[in-house]
């Protein structure tokens, strides 16, 4: 039994290539089946994401399949077999299942620590289950892999803090408010970040946005896209005391946003909190505004401290989740190799018996004929592979459990089978 | 049982029973007081992460210890009135010239202006916080101190 594991990520294929073989859960289930008739596999796995698609596959010989299913990659992506070599992976065994673990895990996610694989993996899972693609060895394969990821998601803090400036922004404004959708937010000016913070809070629930812009035309278009409403640029302080989250994104020469502004603002709005968000290079509030009571300003360079501050951290994390799934994946080997070398043991041993058996019994019977020999081989051969079919079978499914190496043991002192 | 033969006295039970509950309600008040002094810091210096990250927001946190600096104002001043009718049955005055009485009534009076305010003056958040820290740790001083004299 060899697994088989091939597929391409956003590490080695770019989106160009990735969108062409991507895939909808019913065109999955229905390549899948196409590929474990033609290539005759015994079982078949997909996972199809935005950023990765792999193929798990369990097959009595690696070799064959892998070449087929290299064409297969190529055929959807529209590559040559060359040309597609490039973009993808191939794991076997113990490597496939330690990617599996990395997969699940999210240590070969885009954003390390996601949670989101876990559920489209799960969802792969239970649409591979429901097309009947999966078998014994699969079910218990990948159903360890979503258990261990499982684990690693909630008793590790690899998914800990956030991992972009705009959940940072709202991370922050939920350490001050204790809800968004009651809090009004203004956004002065425009711009890439400042759009990715507006839209990470208005996912949050917030509902009263305005938005305000020297260019009146730029606001109004931008307050189309978020359902603002949109403030004349002049009043900004009367806009500021109304609002609880500001956010400047404004191109000006030097801080707009002063100590003074601040003091009048803060006693209009009875120091209820403020959070300002400074996006604006240079920055737009001046660094006085920061230490004024229930005023939390965060600049970009704040912000982005505190992503690469959590980046740090999961990578720490993600080095012991790392070591885990070194012990899992060895725990694997063993267990399947050691099952492995059982049944080789065992089948070598019948043959060895049916061989010498057949040879006294033609010694004896010294009137037949080569082609009554052969029938009367075939016919030992298929006793004994009868007689064997249903302990290997057990055998190979109880190879991930616990008992498998238990099974294993006293199979080889049943039979006096030595390595 | 000769040490608690004040007991006796009608209004010394329930003056006991309010101040009592006033001040751990007062001390609860307190501690969610310094949680939020030192959340709100490492808000302002940019120091997330770590086990405060799993606290509520400053807003749930100010929210609830103004509840309990209320409900114990409540009872501090009931406090107040049965230590007066005590005063009153015992010495035939309602205020004796004791620091622990007047000291308690100056107390009184800070917090009920202070609760006052707090609100219109704008003494919310940090500078709230920190003012009713400060009027707790006062209140332990004196009576502290009123014990010993």
């Amino acid at each position: 039994m060899t697994l088989l594991l091939v597929g391409m990520n956003h590490k080695t294929a770019p989106v160009a290539i990735r969108e062409k073989i991507a895939k909808e859960p019913r065109a999955l289930e229905f390549f899948l089946n196409k590929i474990k008739k033609e290539l005759s596999l015994t079982e078949i796995f997909g996972l199809s994401t935005c950023n990765r698609f792999e193929i798990v596959a369990v097959t009595q010989d690696a070799s064959s399949p892998l070449n087929a299913l290299k064409t297969f990659f190529a055929a959807e992506t529209l590559q040559s077999l060359p040309e597609i070599e490039k973009f993808i992976y191939v794991h076997e065994n113990t490597e496939a299942y330690r990617h599996l673990l990395r997969v699940a895990s999210s240590l070969d996610s885009m954003v390390l620590g996601e949670n989101q694989i876990l559920g489209q993996f799960r969802d792969a899972y239970q649409s591979a289950l429901d097309a009947e693609t999966t078998g014994p060895i699969l079910n218990r394969l990948l159903q360890k892999t979503l258990q261990f990821a499982k684990n690693v998601h909630s008793e590790t803090c690899l998914g800990a803090g956030s991992v972009s400036v705009g959940s940072v922004a709202v991370e922050l404004a939920e350490k001050i408010f204790d809800t968004l959708q009651n809090k009004k937010i203004l956004l002065m000016g425009a711009g890439e970040i400042a759009e990715l913070v507006l839209g990470a809070l208005k996912a949050r629930g917030v509902q009263n946005i305005s938005i305000t812009n020297r260019t009146f035309e730029n606001a109004t278009g931008l307050a189309k896209k978020f359902e603002a409403n949109t403030k004349c640029f002049e009043d900004w302080p009367r806009w500021m005391e109304e609002n609880d989250v500001v956010i400047t994104s404004l191109a000006i020469s030097s801080a707009l946003i002063q100590e003074e502004h601040i003091k009048t603002i803060m006693g209009q709005r009875k120091n209820r909190p403020l959070f300002m968000i400074d996006l604006g290079l240079p920055r737009n509030i001046s660094s006085q505004v920061y230490s004024t009571n229930n005023v939390y300003v965060y600049n970009i360079d704040d912000l982005k401290e505190v992503v690469d501050k959590t980046l740090s951290e999961r990578l720490a994390v993600a080095e012991q989740v790392e070591a885990l799934i070194e012990k899992e994946t060895s725990q694997f080997w063993h267990s399947v190799l050691g099952t492995q070398v059982t049944i080789t043991l065992l089948k070598q041993k019948c043959d060895q018996i049916c061989a010498q058996e057949l040879e006294k019994t033609f010694g004896r019977l010294k009137n037949l004929k080569e082609d009554e020999k052969e029938s009367i081989r075939k016919g030992m051969d298929a006793v004994v592979s009868k007689i064997l079919h249903d302990p290997i079978l057990t055998l190979k499914n109880e190879s991930l459990e616990a008992q498998g190496s238990l099974a294993s043991s006293w199979l080889k002192k049943l039979f006096r089978l030595e390595d | 049982m000769q040490t608690f033969s004040f007991l006796k006295n009608p209004w010394a039970l329930p003056h006991l029973i309010f101040i009592f509950t006033g001040m751990i309600i007062f001390l609860i008040s307190f501690a969610e007081g310094i949680i939020y002094l030192v959340s709100e810091y490492r808000i302002k210096n940019k120091r997330i992460g770590g086990w405060f990250d799993k606290l509520p927001s400053l807003e749930t946190i100010e929210r609830n210890h103004n509840k309990l600096l209320n409900i114990g104002f409540v009872f501090f001043t009931l406090g107040i009135i049965t230590g007066g009718g005590w005063s009153k049955s015992a010495t035939g005055y309602y205020v004796s010239n004791n620091f622990q009485q007047i000291g308690s009534f100056v107390l009184w009076i800070f917090f009920a202006i202070f609760l006052r305010l707090r609100v219109s003056r704008g003494w919310v958040g940090h500078r709230g916080i920190l003012l009713s820290c400060i009027g707790f740790v006062a209140v332990i001083i004196l009576l502290t101190w009123a014990q010993q004299h």
